[in-house]
């Protein structure tokens, strides 16, 4: 309720006057106060007059609307707001990704040097790609000029919260051993992500909690990294209430004001701070007194013991905080690594670097206490320490650079790329990516793990162009038009007709009409063989196969400067609120020249169809749809649509018409018969509509926005954006479809062609949406069959069942159920003749593989999670919620159990030759026992998270294990210990599995996303992102080419992994013209002949 | 910097419009009116050279007719006068251009407004003169600052939320609502001295 005795504030009054449903809320008040009275009356006289000044100058003001405040972005929402600046969460249009957009307050650069220090510190930071360092997509300046960047978008808690609310469950400070390591193993992650940045020469300075944001896998991610570069404290001392918050964990030298004096050691020191915090609940410095005595106790004295704060400490932990929070940063840790690393021995209970202060720390030590003497020695001896020290370290340093050098600048190259295909960016990364390609000597194919060709395979997953051809003039395009499903015919703009085939590199010149071509169009219903086509001034009917070309007539108006087009062969001139229609080619729609007045308003766009139909707009918004064979023209309907003068098409066969609603930006289409409105996307700010086209179905439209690179794809349905085909260099003229609506043409202005894949069923992947969430996939031996699970779905009523597909015409053979029952998970037993299925209820089923008939019943003890074959046996192995796995016999209906956990057991896995089970779950462990003893073998020390699943290697050697600390990690079965540690995912991991070659490892997390990794290097290979929701199970076919996935999102997913090498190698020739320096090279022959034997090879 | 003398009310312009030799009034007049004139002629839809010409050929019919003694300001308003001048000149420019069209064989001449059309066209177009005049007097004033015109311009003009403008800038919200309701009064100023200006064209 608000005071009614306060009078309002401005930004009270504004709204008030603003929305008259509001004077409600603020009524006793402005019932009393005669002056607020006075000030409403006078804000709404305000507000009529300000409308009134804002249409009438309209046209002369440059519009700026909020969301065009970063080009390129739509702002969602505001996330937070502080001193700092406001950050936004944003949509990226082109790729559709959420980012965070931070646009900073006091990020005003005073001089052009600042400026460029900053740019290039972006720079900096944008090459970092680190999992808990949150990813810069891209750094500009809003429309404003304030410097603004946009990044990863991350939902989470900031890192103290994180820790008092999840782990401390409300306490201040941690109470036990437990506890104190779950901290420190947290404060090792970031360490060890400050430490990846040092290396690459970015500075935090201005770590804090607010700026690490910990996710729902206790996954550390670092904001604004590099950006508080000019924010040191004593610049910012004035203001004081922003400042304090920093305070705290500033480094004593960020006070000295000079900027140089700030090195990687001030992070060392807010680290400290933090682990402090943590682990005291309490500040190391007291809060008390005002911003100068504070710096004053800052820059002179050390911080109270930790352990002062907490009994639970131990000297350990307490010795390694000392030694980041001494006053002197040359007493500190000499890098984030080697905190990290100290970190890691206190878990280990290793030997610490911090409990030996370093030399040079014991050195000055000694020096102070002899002051007198070092004075008198100051001259040589500290120069020559000092110099010494330096030495060692620019050694150090440029050692450490040169062995990375190489191997890492090619690893930055192809993240940037990366991040570039993630950004949108994709011509850029696409040239990368082939230079790097061309380059190098590695082995081709996804059979093997080249990153370069990988990172294409992502590239070409996303934006599925099959081949790029190239003019080598760069002719103006003008039309395009498909013959057949597999060839095309362009015309550029010189005149020149030129076809193309979807299966060949050149194009072959049929007619060279040597006439600047101003407008062409075919119409293929009356004269299959002929394009209209006109200059400035002559129409021509061409016949390019015959290579004949013949005169028409003349044009009248100069189309492309005034608007209207020659559809059909006839000239459509604009007059103000007339259309004049003159035909010039025989068998339209009217047979003589027409005026047509059906708006009252100026005609702005309009479309003839070859049935006769006209649909015309106008300058106030009138869209109309007319039959002109008619006299007068008869109005089928109009519509007002504001300002629908950007481009209206429509399709005869679909029904549909599509275009561009003013203001909004959106894209909206209506039914050509009727008039009705179909559908409408939200508000997109796009610029314009200068093509679209839409499939046969009327299903899926593709749009050619004015002035942009990429094809737009929508559903008509519902007007959503499907996907964008992005990879051209210049703006986009037109695109069109093939007569089977499998691929579709796009041509630039410059007449850059690219064949598109866009039937669902041509992109790599098979689709199944039958059931319900997808709860277990698995390849019989011989890869022929696929045996799959799904829970069931209510409406349709369909009970769970496990369903056996062919895997090669993904058709189903054949239906396993299990009426009232969920949770059915399936696995074939060692033989591959039977099918064993579990559920919640613990019932295991076993059928006939071939026949389908149900064998056997048994009543197990509870619910069942996770079922595996065992090879060369009868058994599966099943993972219980009752704490105890168990070997099931389907042969004959026999259950043993295996060392209990105590806890539900999530998932089981067995190694391939079938002598160990490896299982985990609820305890947090993973055990390993020995299927025939029945023995444990291995017990793992407990995780701090819930593990979800884990995966043998083919050869038997290694053990994967992830869960929802977003981990994988690789034990050897030989001694146990971790062999590679794959950290990168934000989000809990359900998905293993191994490429049978053993050389990849594929995971699918919660996210839906599925990522593949080379095992040899721990590298990310390549990113699917397929899956809406969590990826539940996963498995490879025998021959490793293709992954099946499913997941909550009902879908069960073939992905053939070998399909985009059609791409790679489609595009190899564009590639090579582009980078003549390889053309001829060894390494381009050898490229030649891999395209050509994947290109044969294609069904 | 420039400073802005009270433009000088209708009546007083009018009679200053007697002298020939008074070429500020006939300065003042053309700038007032022209625009007015041209848009009117651009509504009609006339193309912008010929809608300068419509524009240029009525002021001078007017000023022939006016000193020959014409118009008596107590029979007719001005804007009645002045907007059926320009009626006349666009049936005019139409007829020409008909003529043009006839070798195609169409017709390209559209109808014109009826008079009380026109006038009702002439108002609005003159009212909006107005405003942008003072809009443009309020941002060369040198009472208020660059900041607080553009925070006004984004707020209330371009109808950006005030947060955002805040952001663009960095300035609080609470600037935002002080400059947008300062220059608001202002411009009220503004405007009501220019109606009173204007009066009875």
């Amino acid at each position: 309720m608000p005071d009614a005795h306060r009078c309002l504030s401005l930004a009270e009054i504004e709204q008030l006057a603003g929305d008259a449903t509001l004077a409600s809320t603020h009524a006793d008040h402005l019932r009393d106060c005669e002056i607020c009275r006075g000030r409403l009356n006078a804000a709404r006289l305000d507000a009529r007059l300000i409308r009134e000044v804002a249409a009438a100058t309209r046209g002369r003001r440059q519009r700026q609307p909020p969301a065009d405040l970063v080009p390129g972005y739509e702002l969602l929402d505001e996330i937070h707001r502080g001193g700092q600046g406001i950050v936004y969460r944003a949509l990226h249009r082109e790729t559709k990704r959420t980012v965070a957009l931070k646009l900073p307050l006091s990020g005003e650069m005073q001089s052009p040097a600042q400026q460029r220090r900053f740019e290039r510190e972006i720079e900096l930071v944008a090459q970092l790609r680190h999992p808990h360092i949150v990813t810069l997509f891209d750094a500009g300046r809003t429309a404003a000029g304030v410097p603004g960047y946009a990044m990863e978008y991350i939902e989470g808690l900031p890192l103290d919260r994180f820790v008092r609310e999840r782990w401390l469950a409300g306490r201040t400070k941690p109470r036990d051993r437990d506890e104190i390591r779950a901290i420190v193993r947290l404060i090792g992650v970031i360490a060890g992500a400050v430490a990846y940045a040092h290396q690459r020469g970015v500075i935090h300075r201005d770590l804090k909690p607010a700026n690490i944001l910990i996710d729902q896998a206790a996954a550390p991610h670092i904001l604004d990294f590099g950006l508080g570069r000019g924010q040191a404290p004593g610049q910012t001392l004035t203001l004081d209430g922003e400042f304090a918050g920093t305070l705290d964990y500033a480094a004593p030298e960020q006070f000295s004001g000079v900027a140089d004096a700030v090195d990687l050691r001030a992070d060392i020191y807010s680290i400290g701070v933090m682990l402090y915090e943590l682990l005291s609940g309490t500040s190391p410095r007291s809060r008390e007194g005002n911003l100068l005595e504070r710096i004053q106790r800052i820059t002179s004295t050390e911080p109270p013991q930790v352990s002062a704060h907490n009994g639970a400490i131990d000297a350990g932990i307490e010795a390694i905080v000392t030694r980041c929070l001494r006053n002197a940063p040359e007493a500190r840790y000499a890098s984030a690594a080697a905190l990290q690393a100290d970190l890691e021995n206190y878990l280990q209970d290793r030997p610490l670097e911090a409990r030996a202060e370093s030399g040079w720390y014991r050195m000055t030590v000694v020096a102070r206490r002899n002051r007198w003497l070092i004075a008198s020695l100051a001259g040589i001896f500290i120069f020559l320490a000092a110099t010494a020290i330096a030495m060692t370290i620019l050694y150090r340093q440029s050692e450490l650079s040169r062995r990375r050098s190489e191997e890492s600048l090619a690893s930055a190259r192809l993240e940037q790329a990366r991040l570039q295909i993630a950004t949108g960016r994709i011509a850029t990364a696409e040239d990368a990516l082939w230079s790097a390609l061309l380059r190098s000597d590695s082995p081709l194919g996804v059979a093997h793990t080249d990153p370069v060709f990988w990172a294409l395979i992502e590239l070409y997953a996303n934006h599925p162009c099959r081949r790029t051809w190239r003019h080598p003039a760069n002719p103006l395009l003008r039309r395009i038009n498909f013959d057949t499903n597999r060839t095309f015919m362009a015309v550029l703009q010189r005149g020149e007709f030129r076809r193309f085939s979807a299966d060949r590199d050149a194009s072959s010149l049929l007619f060279d009409a040597q006439l600047p071509i101003e407008t062409v169009f075919a119409r293929p219903e009356l004269q299959p063989e002929v394009y209209f086509a006109a200059d400035a001034r002559r129409f021509f009917g061409v016949q390019p196969d015959a290579g004949r070309i013949e005169q028409i007539g003349n044009v009248y108006s100069d189309i492309a400067r005034y608007g209207g087009g020659l559809d059909l062969g006839i000239e459509c001139k604009l007059d103000g609120d007339k259309i004049v229609l003159i035909p010039h080619a025989d068998g339209g729609p009217i047979a003589g020249p027409r005026v047509i007045r059906i708006h009252a308003d100026e005609v702005r766009t309009t479309h003839l169809l070859g049935n006769g139909w006209m649909l015309s707009g106008d300058a106030c918004g009138r869209l109309t749809c007319a039959d002109i064979t008619r006299d007068p023209p008869q109005i089928l309907w109009e519509r007002d649509d504001r300002n629908p003068g950007e481009g209206v098409r429509a399709s005869l066969a679909a029904d549909v018409v599509s275009f561009v609603q003013w203001p909004g930006s959106n894209v909206a289409f209506v039914r050509l018969t009727t008039g009705e409105l179909i559908s409408a996307s939200p508000r997109q700010r796009v610029s314009g509509l200068s093509e679209s086209v839409l499939d046969s179905r009327g299903e899926n439209a593709f749009v050619v926005h004015r002035n942009e690179t990429g094809v737009s794809c929508y559903r008509v349905a519902d007007a959503q954006l499907t996907r964008t085909l992005l990879g051209h260099r210049d703006r986009l003229q037109q695109a069109v479809i093939s007569p089977d609506d499998r691929m579709l043409v796009s041509g630039s202005e410059f007449a850059e062609m690219k064949l598109w894949d866009i039937a669902p069923d041509t992109l790599g992947e098979r689709k199944l949406r039958y059931g319900g969430t997808m709860l277990s996939v698995a390849f019989s031996p011989d890869g022929k069959q696929l045996l799959a699970s799904h829970d069931g779905t209510i409406t349709p009523n369909r009970a769970p069942a496990a369903l056996l597909m062919d895997v090669a015409s993904f058709r189903n053979l054949r239906t396993f159920e299990v009426p009232g029952r969920s949770g059915l998970r399936a696995a074939w037993t060692g033989d591959a003749r039977r099918v064993v299925g579990v559920d919640s209820a613990g019932e295991l089923n076993v059928w006939d593989s071939v026949s389908g008939e149900l064998l056997r019943q048994t009543r197990g003890p509870a619910q069942m999670q996770s079922i595996r074959t065992i090879p060369h046996s009868d058994a599966v192995a099943v993972a219980c919620y009752d704490g105890t796995p168990r070997v099931y016999h389907a042969d004959t209906g026999a259950l043993h159990d295996l060392p209990s956990q105590g806890k539900r057991v999530a998932s089981i896995a067995v190694s391939p030759d079938g002598r160990l089970a490896a299982y985990c779950g609820e305890a947090k462990r993973f055990t390993v026992c020995d299927l025939a003893s029945r023995s444990v073998v291995h017990d793992s020390p407990p995780e701090i998270q819930l593990l979800r699943s884990l995966a043998f290697s083919p050869d038997g050697r290694l053990l994967a294990v992830t869960g929802d600390d977003a981990r994988v990690r690789l034990y050897r079965t030989s001694d146990w210990q971790v062999e590679r540690e794959i950290a990168v995912l934000q989000r809990p991991i359900f998905g293993l599995a191994f490429r049978p070659d053993g050389k990849v490892l594929a995971t699918g997390d919660t996210g839906g996303t599925i990522m593949l990794w080379d095992l040899a290097t721990g590298v990310n290979l390549v990113r699917l992102d397929r899956h809406t929701s969590p990826v539940f199970t996963m498995a490879y076919s025998p021959d490793g080419r293709v992954l099946a996935s499913g997941g909550q999102d009902c879908r069960l997913i073939l992905h053939e992994l070998g399909f985009y090498e059609q791409h790679i190698a489609g595009n190899l020739e564009a590639a090579l013209s582009r980078d003549s320096a390889i053309a001829d090279a060894p390494r381009a022959h050898e490229l030649r002949e891999w395209a050509r034997s994947v290109q044969s090879s294609a069904p | 910097m420039q400073t802005q003398q009270p433009p000088t009310t209708t009546s007083l312009l009018l009679a200053g419009l007697h002298d020939s030799a008074n070429q500020a009034a006939w300065h003042e007049f053309h700038a007032r009116y022209s625009p007015v004139l041209l848009a009117v002629a651009r509504r009609l839809g006339l193309t912008e050279s010929d809608a300068a010409d419509v524009a240029q050929e009525a002021l001078m019919c007017f000023l022939r007719d006016y000193q020959a003694g014409k118009y008596v300001r107590e029979r007719g308003r001005l804007r009645t006068w002045l907007s059926s001048i320009v009626r006349f000149r666009v049936i005019d420019s139409f007829r020409k251009k008909q003529q043009g069209a006839a070798e195609v064989g169409l017709s390209a001449a559209g109808d014109v407004p009826s008079p009380e059309d026109m006038e009702a066209l002439w108002d609005a177009e003159a009212r909006q003169m107005m405003l942008r005049q003072a809009l443009d007097e309020v941002r060369t004033s040198s009472r208020i600052d660059e900041r607080t015109l553009r925070a006004f311009e984004r707020a209330a003009l371009d109808d950006v939320p005030v947060a955002i403008v805040a952001a663009e800038l960095h300035i609080s919200t609470d600037d935002v609502y002080q400059a947008k309701s300062r220059v608001s009064s202002r411009l009220r100023e503004v405007v009501s001295r220019l109606e009173a200006v204007y009066e009875d064209a």
